[in-house]
Formats: C-alpha cells, sequence, structure tokens
C-alpha cells in the first residue's frame, strides 16, 4: 500500500504545476514540507473531495480570500468582472481541488494496478475558525508559500 | 459554426466553457447544472455538440452525467456528447463512452484540445449527413 504521505506529495506537486503552469502564479515557492499532525487550523476557505472504493481518505485545499480570488481570476478564459470573481471564488477553489486530485489519482499504485476509486462532489467550508482534531487515524498536511501567503493542502483517514 | 450545451454543475465551468467556445467561433444555445436539466435542454435545443461533466449532483432518477447521456442517447442515438473529466474518475469514462458519449475532455481544459475534439466530431457529423 503507496504511503499516505507519498499521495500527498503528489498532490502537492501537482497542485504546485497546475497554478504555475494553468493559472500563471508563478510566484509559488516550489519547495514544500509533509508533516503528520494532530490538528490544523483552516484559512477562510477550504474545499473537501472525499474517495471512496480502493482508495479511502479525504483531501483539501485550504486558501484565504484574496488568493482564491486570484485563482479564479486566472482561472477562467478572457476577461472578467469583479462581480464573477467574488461569486465563483468559492466554487472555483473546489475546481481546482477536483482537477489536482482527478489528475494524481492514475498515478496512484492501487489505480494503476485496476484499482476503482469514486471521487465525491466537493464540499466547501467558509471558517478559519474550524479545526480538525485527534478524531482521524491519520492526517498529513503540506504548506505551500505564494506571495508570503499559506496555501494548505491536506489529506486524512 | 456548431451549437452547444454545457452541462455542469459548476458554474464557474459553465462559464469558462462558454468563453472558449465562442472563442472558437461556436455558439452556446443553452447550460444545464444537473444531467435532468441537460436531458430536457437538450430535447429543447438540439445542440450539434454537449459538454457533460460527469459527477453532478442527482436530479430525479438522473444521478450523474452518465445517466445523462444515455437519456440523450436513448433520446437521439445521433448526439454527439464530451465528457469533462479530471480523469480520476477513469471507469466512469468508460461507462460513459460504452453509453453514447463520443469523447471526452481532460481537465484543465486548453483551449487547443478543444478545438481538437470539436473539429472532429463536426467532421463526423458532416459525414454522417452525406
Amino acid at each position: 500500500m503507496e504511503l499516505d504521505s507519498n499521495i500527498l506529495k503528489k498532490l502537492t506537486i501537482r497542485t504546485i504545476n497546475y497554478l504555475k503552469q494553468d493559472l500563471g502564479m508563478n510566484d509559488i515557492n516550489n519547495s514544500f514540507n509533509i508533516e503528520k499532525v494532530d490538528s490544523i487550523k483552516y484559512k477562510e476557505l477550504t474545499s473537501f473531495i472525499s474517495l471512496s472504493m480502493d482508495i479511502k481518505g479525504t483531501f483539501f485545499i485550504s486558501v484565504n480570500n484574496a488568493i482564491s480570488k486570484e485563482m479564479v481570476e486566472n482561472f477562467i478564459y478572457g476577461e472578467v468582472s469583479e462581480d464573477v470573481i467574488d461569486e465563483l471564488a468559492s466554487e472555483n477553489l473546489s475546481e481546482t481541488l477536483n482537477v489536482v486530485v482527478g489528475n494524481i489519482l492514475s498515478e496512484i499504485e492501487i489505480i494503476k494496478n485496476g484499482g476503482n476509486v469514486d471521487m465525491s462532489t466537493p464540499t466547501l467550508v467558509e471558517d478559519n475558525s474550524i479545526l480538525i482534531d485527534k478524531n482521524y487515524d491519520i492526517l498529513y498536511v503540506c504548506k505551500i508559500i505564494y506571495k508570503n501567503e499559506e496555501i494548505i493542502l491536506g489529506y486524512f483517514i | 459554426m456548431a451549437t452547444f450545451l454545457i452541462v455542469d454543475d459548476a458554474k464557474v465551468m459553465r462559464i469558462n466553457l462558454k468563453k472558449m467556445i465562442e472563442e472558437l467561433g461556436h455558439e452556446v444555445l443553452a447550460e444545464a447544472s444537473t444531467g435532468y436539466q441537460g436531458i430536457e435542454a437538450y430535447k429543447e435545443h438540439l445542440p450539434d455538440i454537449v459538454t457533460m461533466d460527469i459527477t453532478m449532483p442527482g436530479e430525479r432518477s438522473i444521478k450523474d452525467g452518465i445517466d445523462a447521456v444515455k437519456g440523450i442517447i436513448d433520446f437521439h442515438p445521433a448526439a454527439k456528447i464530451i465528457m469533462v473529466t479530471s480523469h480520476g474518475e477513469q471507469n466512469k469514462v468508460i461507462s460513459a463512452i460504452k453509453s453514447g458519449a463520443s469523447n471526452y475532455l481532460l481537465k484543465p481544459i486548453q483551449l487547443e484540445k478543444l478545438e481538437e475534439i470539436v473539429n472532429s466530431l463536426l467532421v463526423d457529423k458532416n459525414k454522417s449527413e452525406e
């Protein structure tokens, strides 16, 4: 069974590449460190996607509002108004997680070997006070830095 | 120029796809946010091409994009449907193709790849109409 921290490493590398290559956010720092933790304080917007069948667990991405707005501005093709950016910033964070999680699944050993996986529709939490406590067996997080702000990626089972 | 129906529960994806489709010189006739609404919109507008998200909230008996493909193909077997996926749901893509979808498009969507698939579907459509 592939190490859970390795799955988060794949997600982090894919996220960095996606933000740089597809969204043009070139100020992302390439270095990152994966930690096993007992709790985490979310940023202002957090999106979750759960996996079931041959892989079980939940991925999340957590960012502040300013980064989520920059992400949607860069995601939508062509010009986009401020109103649209404000309206779609949170939904776009979920779409970002959907893309990067979906993109890495075929690189995971169990799927390469013919396993199946079901991805949930993303769920969004808009509350930076929530903590994941010790309710899970495994909780890994990884923080990547963009313009001195953290983007938190996580995986728990 | 071809006409399109976009079926996706994420408004941000519908807006993005619409802008790309229009950039390629085509027209989006309608958008839908569930598979059920997608089938109804297809029957009303009869677009040349449908883009269909796979994972969407269920409505009535249509639980996802694959069910919507079946519903559209039942109504019009020659319908041209492009599945839109981040590839994590590879088993579902295969299921959608077996159900009658014509092709699939990987997220993040690249304009050039969208153009390539659309052009191939239009060639197929023109051949079948000759």
